[in-house]
């Protein structure tokens, strides 16, 4: 049990204090650009494009889901994992850093999804997209470094 | 004592985050409001002409031209708390020009606009584009096919040949009409609905009945 505990707190140490803290602030730009978009939506206003046609990819048929524009699930997930990271720092329960490092998985599969949209089905480009597909990468490469250090954690505790 | 610190501390955290978050979420509504409100004037291109679809005065010395979209909620606000009423008590001071600006997000917006234009082919026009604005919330969210038979419904209830409506619907030339109605606002400029252009200059979207009215009275000047 003693044990147990000791590890917990040696895992929390691994993980440098900076990585939650960055993907906070990554969450909460990732937030800002997804909630401007969704609420151009239902303002029904298209935003600025400085490049690209963004209005192409914001008003075409993959721009919504069931009628829920995707900029409102982006802007959810990112305010999920903006209060998982707080609530890390909050509760000190490492369980809900680990979930937030896998729900970037799926941030970045669904990023994946709507660059490969943009590149090869709508043949346009919205920067704001751009920057959300950006994010979301930058939330699954952080991740990825802070479950590896777990990784090495629990093979080298197991030595 | 140390247990009641740490749980002002986490009060604190929280209300922290909720600020945080409300103060983007509101300087986001605020920055779109001033955009959307501070947009550069619009000069109207294409001049009414008997193809449009006119309402109120034909003499008034104010045109009133809306780019509008059935599907929009923000249309549908204007035209129940606005428009109607001020059709209804001021229409002898203006003229009320609606042209089709469906947007591609509205996936019943389109076939909306169809079912207006096919109303207006058997002289209902203003009677199916009331009563779309007026049943919105019903049909917004329905597939396209399920929408498309709901509006011939409606069509039925107006009293109008329901196989006549039908194929007018499918008309390539009303297709067409919709169609160069919504490039003619994309040609303009006009990049959100309601776009409303008084005397050919797109206004500031008016937050009241009674400022739309001052609106038109400045305008008759």
């Amino acid at each position: 049990m003693m044990n147990l505990k000791q590890s917990l707190k040696k895992q929390l140490s691994n993980i440098p204090r900076w990585l939650p803290i960055v993907l906070g602030v990554i969450a909460l730009i990732g937030f800002a650009d997804a909630a401007y978009l969704s609420i151009e939506h239902f303002s029904n206003v298209i935003p600025p494009c400085a490049a690209g046609s963004c209005e192409l990819v914001l008003t075409s048929k993959y721009s919504n889901v069931f009628g829920i524009p995707v900029s409102l699930f982006g802007s959810l997930y990112y305010l999920l994992v903006l209060v998982l990271v707080v609530l890390y720092f909050d509760a000190k329960k490492e369980i809900y850093l680990r979930i937030a490092l896998f729900c970037t998985f799926a941030g970045m599969i669904s990023s994946a999804i709507f660059v490969a949209l943009m590149v090869f089905v709508i043949h346009a480009y919205c920067q704001y997209c751009l920057l959300s597909a950006g994010t979301s990468t930058a939330l699954f490469i952080i991740s990825v470094f802070a479950l590896r250090k777990y990784r090495d954690e629990v093979a080298t505790s197991v030595k | 004592m140390n247990n009641q610190s740490s749980t002002v501390s986490r009060i604190f955290t929280w209300i922290g985050l909720i600020v945080v978050l409300g103060l983007i979420v509101w300087g986001l509504i605020a920055a779109n409001n001033k955009a959307v409100q501070g947009r550069p004037k619009l000069t109207l291109l294409d001049p009414v002409t008997s193809a449009d679809w006119i309402t109120g005065s034909t003499t008034a010395p104010v045109t009133v031209v809306e780019y509008s979209d059935l599907q929009c909620p923000a249309c549908q606000s204007y035209h129940n708390l606005v428009l109607k009423k001020l059709i209804a008590e001021e229409g002898s001071k203006f003229r009320f020009v609606y042209r089709h600006f469906p947007l591609p997000q509205h996936m019943n917006a389109y076939t909306a606009a169809l079912a207006a234009e096919a109303a207006g082919k058997q002289g209902k026009f203003w009677e199916m584009h009331d009563k779309l604005f007026e049943t919105q919330k019903d049909w917004e969210k329905l597939a396209t096919s399920t929408a498309a038979e709901t509006f011939a419904g409606y069509a039925k209830t107006l009293g109008l040949d329901a196989a006549k409506f039908k194929s007018d619907e499918s008309d390539p030339a009303l297709f067409a009409k919709v169609a160069s109605s919504s490039e003619s606002g994309n040609k303009t400029g006009v990049d959100s609905t309601p776009t409303f252009f008084v005397n050919g200059t797109s206004i500031d979207n008016p937050n009241s009945y009674d400022e739309f009215k001052a609106v038109i009275e400045k305008a008759a000047q």
